[in-house]
């Protein structure tokens, strides 16, 4: 490996680290600021965390690219295999078992989406999936 | 020249790139989303896509097969869940892990999250344990807990409200950066700070491991695991061919001891370093790629292209075709100046609503002289069910005063009537029959919704989110000021 390509990646490294321990402290002085209230976020916050660590973020990414750009055109290190590890190797299922075997979940498996659509299982995935679920997203 | 080429290779897409694309924008067709802050309604969201992808996404079109089991378990009290596993045996007979590798947004973004040039945690033996701990993750937060909700009888989608970062990638982040939801960061709480945290160290650790969420936590890969070593479309090795060089395996980056194991997403790189052509990508007996595969003639290479670059232009101008607006009814009494409305300030449009409880109605107008609180809820929505109580203790501490009625929404998927019997609860519950009254009130598709009007038929509070009884009880107190 060439020595300006560790070294690159030591520095994108850096600068993805500093990126999410940027982003973990907003998050978390909200919470420490609140006390862990709810209602501890407004836009009018989050927008002033963003204004005030902008150009942190724009000067993180932009390093992140810069360099990301710097080692694409870089002469590629030559590859090494590595030793494989000795794993035991496990013996495939014969292929009449197999046969048999997607041919019983095949079947199974259209029962059951049969089943659940007489049943109203499909209405229910319908009605979960066209509301919002806040708990999902992580609002409430 | 040469050179020229052989750089473009190395960066260009490669076909498995381009499906995995293909599939995001076919997943997320309804792009009017991203500009109107709200989610598609349409009937598709009832079929279960393969791989994972949020149905809170405002592109989304399909519902989450992870969310959906979640959901059915957690009703299973009430229904079987059928349909959401019959899906899922199905995908994973036919494709096993091949969704993993072709058919998954979020393992594109971790994918391309590794190819951010950085230090890489290589795989070893102790990746290969932890590797296991998507299995647990799968026991426990998919399968245990929503059954455990299901007795309790507050639906509890324990993997997605806890750890799935594709709901808040997809979902939180998606809904909140269009600045029409603003409104909505009102609900932020502990929980999106957790869940954010969670996000950030993912996508963090993306960056040095190879697919690190799909590897160590993604449950729907653990159960599309289960499949994999009889799924129909897959990497197969000819063991006729293959002479045990182990350069497969150590090729390989993820955790797995043989191709085509439970830790093998097909994604077929392995075929590039096999020196005796024996791995290759089959459908059965048809060789997808492979060392003995004859190229198809051009017409052939071309019609394939073609044919789901249509498709996909058909899916996008059909999920992002204009919606019917329906018009709000407007009910005001003649001698009132107040406009009518869903917000604060404006007087509430009247609306009637058959009760639960003795088979009668509530009429909005013949409560004037009350201060009128409407809770829209359902059974199927866990923040909904875990507040009620609260409606319960106001019912009570104020009857007579304040007029509480929770109205289930329109989308019923169980016997209220029968879930009523078996709480406790003395407040009138009604139906909203047709979605009108919820559509008068804002029409969100977020539940559940607190609606409160004073004594004289104004709207003082219209929220979506939950309330406390400490909030309940300002906002009564807001209510009845002069």
């Amino acid at each position: 490996m060439n020595k300006a390509s560790v070294f690159l990646k030591f520095l994108i490294s850096a600068c993805m680290i500093l990126l999410a321990a940027l982003l973990v402290f907003g998050c978390l002085s909200h919470v420490i600021l609140h006390d862990g209230a709810k209602n501890m976020y407004s836009f009018a916050s989050v927008k002033a965390h963003f204004a005030l660590f902008k150009w942190a973020y724009i000067g993180l990414l932009g390093y992140v690219f810069l360099f990301s750009t710097i080692a694409v055109f870089l002469k590629k290190p030559s590859k090494r295999f590595q030793r494989a590890m000795e794993y035991r190797r496990g013996k495939n299922a014969s292929s009449r078992l197999k046969t048999c075997t997607r041919v019983f979940v095949f079947a199974l498996s259209a029962i059951l989406i049969v089943l659940g659509i007489a049943n109203g299982g499909l209405y229910d995935v319908f009605v979960k999936a066209v509301n919002i679920c806040t708990e999902c997203i992580g609002l409430g | 020249m040469d050179k020229f080429f052989s750089f473009l290779r190395r960066i260009l897409p490669t076909k498995r790139r381009l499906i995995q694309l293909y599939s995001f924008l076919l997943y997320n067709a309804h792009l009017k989303g991203f500009v109107t802050g709200d989610i598609f309604t349409g009937l598709s969201k009832g079929a279960c896509v393969p791989g994972l992808n949020c149905y809170s996404c405002p592109g989304a079109v399909g519902a989450c097969p992870l969310g959906a089991l979640q959901n059915a378990l957690a009703s299973s009290g009430q229904k079987a869940p059928y349909y959401v596993v019959g899906i899922l045996m199905l995908y994973g007979l036919i494709l096993g892990r091949t969704i993993c590798g072709f058919l998954c947004p979020f393992g594109l973004f971790q994918e391309l999250l590794y190819k951010i040039p950085s230090l890489k945690i290589k795989k070893s033996r102790i990746t290969r344990v932890l590797s296991m701990f998507k299995y647990a993750l799968l026991v426990f937060l998919v399968v245990l807990l929503p059954l455990y909700s299901a007795i309790k009888t507050v639906p509890l989608p324990a993997f997605c409200k806890y750890v799935c970062p594709a709901g808040t990638l997809e979902g939180a982040v998606g809904l909140l950066a269009n600045p029409v939801n603003q409104d909505k960061f009102s609900m932020l709480g502990n929980l999106f700070s957790l869940k954010f945290v969670l996000l950030v160290a993912i996508l963090a650790l993306c960056v040095f491991a190879y697919r690190a969420f799909c590897r160590f936590l993604c449950p729907l890969g653990a159960i599309y695991a289960l499949f994999n070593r009889f799924c129909i479309i897959g990497v197969r090795v000819d063991d006729q061919k293959c002479v045990d060089c182990g350069k497969c395996v150590s090729k390989c980056k993820m955790d797995v001891r043989n191709v085509g194991d439970f830790e093998c997403i097909h994604c077929g790189e392995c075929m590039s370093v096999c020196p005796t052509g024996a791995i290759s990508i089959k459908a059965g007996r048809i060789t997808l790629k492979g060392a003995e595969v004859k190229k198809p003639k051009k017409r052939g290479r071309i019609l394939l292209p073609v044919l789901a670059v249509i498709i996909l232009l058909i899916s996008i101008v059909l999920f992002n075709l204009p919606e019917k607006v329906e018009s709000i009814p407007e009910n005001a009494p003649v001698e009132s100046t107040l406009p009518v409305g869903k917000e604060a300030g404006m007087l509430a449009p009247d609306f009637t609503a058959p009760l639960y409880s003795d088979g009668g109605e509530i009429s909005l107008s013949e409560l004037r002289g009350k201060t009128v609180i409407v809770n829209f809820w359902a059974t199927w929505c866990g923040p909904c069910v875990k507040e009620l109580p609260h409606f319960e203790e106001i019912h009570k501490k104020y009857a007579g005063d304040v007029f509480v009625v929770a109205l289930h929404s329109t989308l019923v998927t169980e016997d209220v009537q029968a879930y009523l019997d078996k709480t406790e609860y003395t407040f009138p519950f009604g139906l909203d029959k047709t979605g009108e009254i919820i559509q008068s009130f804002g029409g969100s598709t977020m539940l559940p919704q607190t609606v409160v009007i004073d004594k004289n038929g104004v709207i003082t509070y219209n929220a979506v989110g939950s309330v406390t009884l400490e909030s309940l009880e300002e906002l009564i107190a807001q209510a009845n000021q002069p």
